[in-house]
């Protein structure tokens, strides 16, 4: 997870973190995910019929 | 999913009945009317349906998204999926017509599978388009059943692509959906099939943009998801 401190400001530091955008990354958890998309298809097949 | 053959099939009927009957509009080579509306209609439909879902899917699944971390466009994704479903089944009726017809496809229905994959592409490429642009500005519901309405009758679906005179026919391609339809008549109607290759290549990149650019505006806007929903 890439973490990035603003250190404009000393008194007032600023902690971002920011979710992993290398696009590969997105594309390996989309996968992953390919429970959830065969659940939710599912769930509207059943849905409509 | 009885309205998964009942729609298509009374659409057909009237398609068939106003612009075969009563317009005398021509048909593509000797192919019966009622298949070249049915091939027509079967990926107009897919599309319509898959759009409408699609565009919505964010939306009704906000309690979803606003709670737990996955690639949002998974749930897109999983309603085009659907419509396909429904695609499946009306094309056990394309199948009876052409019994009923005596009309025995070609070589090219075997080519049919790409078509497909053609047709989920433009209705990925504009359902991610709607969905994402459906979080933030709400009135984009509105939009989508007009789309389908013009859609379908800027599309060759009740005709074929043949009338449209030559001077539109680079214009007439700008609709992805022109494309698509060609492909699927091309491949289902076999010998006589009408298809303009300018156009329908104008077509397919037109399909090929929607889908990219799609990809990327769903990307780009998906982080604000789960704050605006």
């Amino acid at each position: 997870m890439p973490a990035r401190a603003a250190t404009r400001d000393p008194a007032h530091q600023w902690l971002v973190l920011e979710p992993n955008r290398i696009e590969k990354q997105y594309w390996k958890d989309l996968w992953r995910y390919r429970e959830l998309f065969a659940i939710l298809a599912w769930r509207d097949i059943a849905f409509s019929s | 999913m009885a309205w998964a053959l009942i729609r298509p099939f009374l659409t057909m009927v009237v398609f068939t009945v106003i612009f075969g009957r009563l317009a005398k509009l021509p048909t593509e080579g000797d192919a019966p009317y009622a298949v070249l509306v049915f091939a027509g209609m079967l990926p107009w439909q897919f599309f319509s349906t898959a759009l409408g879902s699609c565009s919505d899917s964010l939306i009704s699944n906000a309690n979803l998204l606003t709670k737990v971390y996955f690639p949002r466009l998974i749930v897109p994704a999983s309603a085009v999926i659907t419509s396909f479903v429904d695609f499946l089944i009306s094309f056990v009726i394309l199948a009876g017509l052409m019994l009923w017809y005596q009309w025995w496809p070609s070589w090219r229905l075997l080519t049919l599978p790409l078509w497909v994959a053609v047709a989920f592409a433009a209705s990925m490429g504009a359902g991610l388009w709607l969905a994402s642009l459906n979080v933030q500005y709400r009135d984009f519901r509105y939009v989508v059943p007009f789309l389908v309405q013009f859609g379908l009758y800027v599309s060759p679906v009740g005709f074929s692509s043949a009338i449209v005179p030559e001077q539109w026919q680079l214009l007439y391609a700008l609709n992805p959906m022109v494309g698509v339809i060609e492909g699927f008549r091309w491949a289902i109607l076999g010998r006589g099939a009408f298809i303009n290759p300018l156009g329908f290549w104008l077509s397919m990149a037109i399909v090929a943009l929607l889908l990219v650019t799609g990809i990327r505006q769903f990307r780009r806007m998906e982080k604000r998801f789960a704050d605006v929903i």
